[in-house]
């Protein structure tokens, strides 16, 4: 057991050494045009993924069930999707690995924050072993993943486009994909994402109905996740119907990512909610 | 006169811009109702400690109504209209889709392929049967529906056609969705019923200790019969354990169902839900007779359960009769056995004590010329019932609305035309171009792509450019 603990949290430290170096690579790559460390910073990612998965894992047989309860579980399995999510559009498109230096600072700080939470196991409460429970939280992280990834692509597009406006034609920016197709892939992830989080409210509802005879009861986490459906359903109203897209997509998930994060990690450290007791343990 | 009234009103609802001017009121005002406390959504304690904490804000947030706000009637004004404008918009939305789904596509020119985003002209010795053989091959692959139109001439293939009708289909199931939510809280019926071990109730509103009722519910209740045949207040799970029931239904003296409910597994009967909830506390069993031994009065009394001072406590004051008022607390030993039970009992009549001391279970006391006796406990526990017809519309509305929208995201409308002419006697023109409904440029990725393919496979047939 003290293997157990002992390595859990040297893979976990590791995996956070790993992402935050990785940012200081990718801006490096970034400000100095460095093509094939960029290469080398997604082995760096993938090294750092494979040790927190392994982290993830030793945490799941110490307590037992999965990453469900208490910050330091969600906020770890959390990010864990969004590195995954990050590497599998990668192998979709390897062009856009420079997104990752939005996605690794928001992924270090947030593990960071994960880790000065309780550790101590909290055993899974019989109003939690429904099968509801897995569908909910599956999708509530890979809703993070997603649109973590669509509001990088966001970032990736803003610096694509300063250097475009500086005239710089270094090859480094040129190989990136172009302006419409980074605009239009992080606008797919952000449908994608909002798909998840479609899902994710859905499934809570179903299980709400079941477990207390209310699908849905104004609970900050529900008005919350509510919140953050809207903003997204309205960013996709703004891009189909005004054009909304480009340089003014970009911002604007930039500017609306907080509402995501306040909603699935940030509002049981402000309310007394009825998921205050499983997420801020 | 009244067409043109009527004309102007669904100009004004099928505009898309009022339909982001709703979203975005409708967000504004759920971020606000988050931050300014909702009375009717938290405990009366919390709500008191936020008006104690900040008076002046909470005075000036209930001046404007910004303590109420989902019962407010500009919140469900912008609730209807967005209901409306949603409506309107995708009836209006309803031909333009089919149209844009229909056989139009065929009946192209080179002209107008030329005029695509996305567009390429080949010469080729190629025949045009074979042609149509390269294409099927290329985007036969990819899953496109190839169809030849003009004699041969054209080849269309087209995918994702019924992408078009996700955006729809999501937007009228989210109607489906609120007409639900309309059913139900004008139809539901919730209510709280406590039952001791052994005990029966019928589902009628005198047995309901709490019960809130929608305004058209009006008194449907079903009559049947809860007997609750044990409770389990450890049924389920390891280290957090769960109460759980053994509840039988009677319907018409014919017992219809037996099942063991608890958290997450509730009893359906006849469109209500019986829901366990997480509280019990004890309910003994006193019994008065007289000197010849017949009972005057029995009764099992579920005791309520009071916290002082951080303990838990099972206390009650009851009526007796002959004008008997007792106080009654009950005792266990920390095993938590039934059968160590102890009752501490006052009895006063008209403001006098008559009776006090303490009572083991079996025990039996001679007071006012009568018996009392202590001769039985049991537990209570109490049960959630709902009636919410509304609740299966939301769900074929939610899954509809799931369903169009991954339809919508997963199925974009692609289309490539192929048009072959005769440039002279052996050599073929074909002009070819492509279009996506949306996301252009990933679609002008696969373009190329296709392209590149079919020209390697018309090179591999030789011919001249």
């Amino acid at each position: 057991m003290v293997f157990v603990l002992e390595g859990q949290m040297i893979f976990y430290w590791t995996s956070v050494t790993l992402y935050a170096g990785s940012f200081c690579l990718y801006l490096i790559s970034l400000v100095f045009k460095k093509e094939k460390l960029l290469s080398f910073t997604t082995t760096v990612v993938t090294l750092g993924f494979i040790l927190h998965a392994l982290a993830i894992v030793l945490r799941w047989v110490e307590s037992g069930h999965g990453p469900y309860i208490g910050y330091y579980e969600i906020i770890s399995s959390d990010v864990w999707v969004a590195v995954a999510a990050f590497l599998l559009a990668q192998v979709w498109l390897p062009r856009i690995r420079a997104a990752g230096v939005a996605i690794m600072p928001i992924s270090f700080l947030l593990m960071g924050i994960g880790a000065t939470a309780s550790r101590e196991i909290e055993p899974l409460s019989p109003a939690l072993q429904s099968y509801w429970l897995i569908i909910h939280v599956s999708f509530a992280k890979l809703t993070f993943g997603s649109i973590l990834v669509g509001t990088a692509l966001g970032v990736l597009y803003l610096l694509k486009k300063k250097m475009e406006i500086k005239k710089d034609k270094s090859s480094f920016y040129e190989r990136m994909p172009s302006l419409e197709v980074m605009d239009e892939l992080g606008s797919r992830f952000i449908i994608i994402g909002e798909v998840f989080l479609t899902t994710m409210v859905v499934s809570g509802a179903i299980w709400a109905n079941k477990a207390w005879g209310r699908y849905w009861g104004w609970d900050p986490i529900e008005t919350w996740s509510l919140i953050a459906w809207l903003i997204y359903g309205f960013y996709l109203h703004l891009r189909i119907t005004y054009n909304w897209q480009k340089e003014k997509a970009a911002w604007t998930l930039i500017f609306i990512i907080p509402f995501l994060i306040f909603a699935l990690l940030g509002v049981a450290f402000v309310y007394n909610s009825v998921h205050t007791g499983y997420i801020s343990k | 006169m009244l067409r043109t009234a009527i004309r102007k009103t669904l100009n004004f609802f099928q505009s898309k811009k009022l339909a982001l001017i709703l979203i975005g009121l409708f967000t504004l005002t759920v971020i606000i109702a988050a931050i300014i406390p909702q009375p009717v959504f938290i405990e009366k304690e919390e709500y008191g400690l936020w008006k104690s904490n900040h008076p002046t804000f909470i005075a000036f947030s209930e001046k404007l109504g910004l303590t109420h706000i989902y019962t407010s009637w500009w919140f469900i004004t912008i609730l209807v209209l967005l209901f409306v404008n949603t409506l309107v918009c995708n009836l209006y939305r309803i031909p333009v889709v089919a149209k844009r789904t229909g056989k139009f596509d065929l009946q192209i020119d080179a002209e107008a392929i030329r005029g695509l985003r996305n567009t390429w002209e080949i010469k080729t010795k190629v025949s045009q049967r074979n042609i149509g053989k390269v294409v099927e091959k290329v985007l036969g692959e990819r899953s496109y529906k190839i169809t030849y139109a003009q004699g041969g001439r054209l080849i269309y293939a087209t995918k994702g056609k019924y992408g078009l009708w996700g955006s729809l289909f999501f937007h009228l199931a989210l109607l489906v969705v609120i007409f639900g939510a309309v059913i139900s809280s004008a139809f539901t019926m919730r209510g709280r019923i406590l039952l001791t071990e052994g005990q029966s109730l019928a589902e009628v509103h005198k047995s309901y200790f709490l019960i809130e009722e929608s305004p058209l519910f009006k008194e449907r209740h079903q009559a049947f019969q809860v007997r609750l045949d044990e409770f389990y207040p450890e049924y389920i799970g390891t280290q957090i354990k769960m109460p759980g029931s053994k509840l039988t239904i009677i319907d018409e003296n014919n017992e219809i169902k037996k099942q063991t409910i608890y958290v997450n597994h509730p009893l359906y009967y006849k469109g209500a839900v019986i829901y366990q909830r997480n509280n019990y506390g004890f309910s003994p069993l006193l019994v008065i007779s007289n000197k010849q031994g017949e009972e005057i009065w029995k009764a099992y009394i579920a005791l309520a359960i009071r916290k002082e001072k951080g303990v838990v406590r099972h206390k009650d004051t009851i009526t007796l009769p002959y004008e008997m008022k007792a106080q009654i607390e009950l005792y266990q030993k920390k095993s938590f056995s039934l059968d160590s039970s102890t009752l501490r009992l006052q009895i006063t009549k008209a403001g006098r004590q008559v009776f006090n001391g303490t009572l083991r279970l079996g025990d039996k006391v001679f007071f006012q010329n009568n018996y009392l006796s202590f001769t039985d406990v049991r537990r209570w526990t109490t049960f959630n019932i709902s009636r919410d017809p509304g609740w299966p519309i939301i769900l074929v509305g939610i899954w509809l609305a799931v369903f169009g929208f991954l339809a919508r995201s997963l199925f974009i409308r692609k289309r490539f035309w192929f048009l072959s002419m005769k440039e002279k006697p052996g050599i073929n023109l074909i002009v070819a171009g492509g279009k996506a409904e949306s996301f252009m440029a990933l679609f002008g990725q696969e373009f190329d792509k296709v392209r590149e393919e079919l020209d390697r496979e018309l090179k591999f047939l030789t011919f001249e450019r």
